[in-house]
């Protein structure tokens, strides 16, 4: 029986082709003996039939065969632009369909084919069946498919039947059953066809080893494809797959769950922030009010002038240390960089003197040349004329000035803030403006008691005005920041509420979603069970 | 009448009116009545850091602090 196989293999072995192909050849081989084992059980009263003359061509065609590879070897060495299956011109008429799967195609024994079948049917375990029976190829797979054979193999009798007429010899029907069992197993083993092959026609030995040729030339197409260790690959394929399938019985709401903790903690800290700015609003607005009386009569006597044209201009922007209270610092800022530029030209100068954190920072990257003095942490304390004052001195001890112009947001209301200007004038300038008339012209009308000088007294007053305006403006900035603040919390709480209400939301659909899957699954269960 | 005679007094010294001032109001402050005047002497706290600026770079600050003192 041994003999024609064994031809055939030497005819592959003497053409070295691929080791692939020789493997699947011999995994082929060692499946002959059940195939015929279950032929003859299942047909006992064979009768030998006369000598056929089909054994006589195939004897003939092995050889043609043989040729016919060398020369589409030597071929497609000389073109192999031709004979590039890679290549499709559009102009083909007529050919072989394979559909192949990679990974799958090379499992040829019973080992892999059993390890390849439990990862695919969840089954994390190997179990090797047919360790001790290697041959059995085909018992490796389930008992549906030993089912399919049978049917197989009743068709396969017909296709003998039909496609060569006499078969009397063992040797023969091994040789059939070896090319039909060869291409049968692997339309079984893959999952999409790899071959449609109309195995009818009484030419079939021609077509049977063009379909050779051609999968040996598709193995050697395939085989650096494929990788050496094809049921790891295969695994690590499945696995993902399998656990992207396990999560999505499972939805978690443990995300949702956490923002929804942290976004009630921001609201938390927002709320206390909202109501630690309003008690500080409601402190410093009282002092904010009552301060305005005491630069209104510097206003009344020495007048605010802002359109004064002076050489040395210093701006005190004045913000807040501390953040989180909407724009109030920009926009004082803002105002602070126009002004800075309307007053600074050629045989001009302005420069800054910056009171809080936030401005300074913002200055500092553009501005910060111009930068004379900056003073932070002036609201530690509760804020009082005393440290106003000292601080005011420090300021007129360190700067030159023509004119001091206080940049701060004056507080109208909870909501609204005007960014305002405050200009004190050197007594020099007081005393030319007066002297120019206009609104400082009724100052030579007061009489002056005392032994002093009016330069003197101006002098006084510029200081005394100074200090005064900028206590009235730190109190005004201060109150105008708790009253910023206290609105951006308030829209963040609400903000962070709104957030939550979403969130909420989407955790209940959520776990009420998982909870009728599970209902349908328990009920569809039951009634699976019942029906 | 002395008021206008001390005047050249203090600006010499290099004072000037608002440290006038304060020192006069602190002087008033100390002629108040407990508790008034531990209260009044408590709400009058200074507290600020202040720092000159030179070629657009800060030098140290400084703190102006009476908190630590009392």
């Amino acid at each position: 029986m041994g003999n024609r196989s064994k031809d055939l293999l030497q005819v592959e072995h003497s053409h070295p082709s691929s080791s692939r192909e020789s493997s699947l050849l011999v995994g082929k081989n060692d499946s002959k003996p059940l195939q015929q084992k279950s032929y003859l059980q299942g047909n006992p009263i064979t009768v030998p039939f006369p000598k056929s003359e089909v054994l006589g061509k195939v004897k003939d065609f092995i050889g043609v065969i043989s040729e016919a590879n060398r020369n589409l070897r030597l071929y497609a060495k000389d073109k192999p632009e031709e004979y590039d299956i890679e290549v499709l011109t559009g102009n083909e008429s007529e050919y072989i369909k394979m559909d192949l799967m990679l990974g799958i195609a090379d499992l040829h024994t019973p080992e892999s084919l059993a390890a390849a079948e439990a990862a695919i049917a969840g089954c994390q375990s190997v179990i090797n069946r047919n360790s001790t029976s290697s041959s059995l190829e085909f018992e490796g797979s389930s008992e549906e498919e030993e089912d399919e054979e049978e049917d197989d193999g009743g068709e396969d009798d017909d296709t003998r039947q039909s496609g060569s007429h006499v078969r009397h010899k063992d040797s023969e029907l091994q040789q059939d059953d070896f090319l039909s069992a060869l291409l049968r197993s692997h339309q079984k083993k893959k999952p999409s066809k790899i071959i449609e092959l109309s195995v009818q026609s009484g030419s079939d030995c021609s077509i049977r080893s063009m379909a050779m040729a051609t999968l040996r030339r598709e193995g050697k197409r395939l085989s650096p494809l494929i990788s050496p260790r094809p049921i790891e690959a295969l695994r690590s394929a499945l696995v993902p797959y399998q656990e992207e399938a396990h999560g999505l019985r499972y939805i978690s709401t443990q995300a949702v769950r956490n923002r929804m903790k942290s976004v009630k903690s921001i609201q938390k800290i927002t709320k206390a922030m909202k109501m630690v700015a309003a008690s500080k609003l409601r402190q410093v607005q009282s002092k904010a009010e009552n301060s305005r009386g005491i630069w209104q009569p510097f206003t009344a006597l020495l007048g605010d002038i802002p359109s004064v044209d002076v050489k040395k201009t210093v701006l005190v922007t004045i913000s807040s240390d501390k953040g989180l209270c909407g724009g109030i610092n920009s926009t004082s800022v803002k105002i602070s960089r126009a002004i800075h530029k309307l007053n600074s030209g050629p045989d001009k100068e302005a420069k800054y003197v910056i009171l809080g954190e936030k401005a300074k920072v913002q200055l500092v990257r553009d501005s910060k040349k111009h930068i004379e003095l900056s003073i932070t942490e002036l609201q530690k304390n509760p804020l009082n004329y005393t440290q106003v004052s000292v601080l005011a001195d420090d300021i007129l001890k360190n700067v030159q000035f023509d004119a001091l112009r206080i940049v701060f947001n004056k507080f109208n209301s909870v909501v609204s803030f005007v960014p305002t200007m405050a200009t004190i004038l050197s007594p020099e300038i007081v005393e030319r403006e007066a002297e120019a008339g206009g609104k400082l012209g009724a100052l030579d009308s007061y009489e002056i008691e005392g032994g002093e000088t009016k330069s003197e007294i101006l002098q006084n007053l510029a200081e005394f005005q100074f200090s005064c305006v900028l206590f009235n403006a730190v109190l005004e900035n201060a109150c105008s920041e708790q009253g910023a603040r206290m609105s951006a919390m308030d829209s963040s709480s609400r903000n962070a509420g709104e957030m939550l209400d979403r969130l909420t939301l989407t955790y209940n659909r959520t776990r009420q979603a998982s909870i009728t899957t599970e209902l349908i699954e328990i009920i569809s269960g039951a009634s699976a069970l019942e029906g | 009448m002395s008021s206008s005679a001390a005047v050249p007094f203090w600006r010499a010294a290099g004072m000037t009116y608002i440290t006038y001032s304060n020192i006069c109001a602190s002087l008033v402050r100390n002629c108040l009545k407990e508790p008034y005047k531990s209260e009044a002497i408590a709400r009058e706290k200074v507290h600020y850091s202040i720092s000159k600026w030179s070629d657009g770079k800060s030098e140290k600050p400084t703190i102006r602090s009476d908190v630590a003192e009392d």
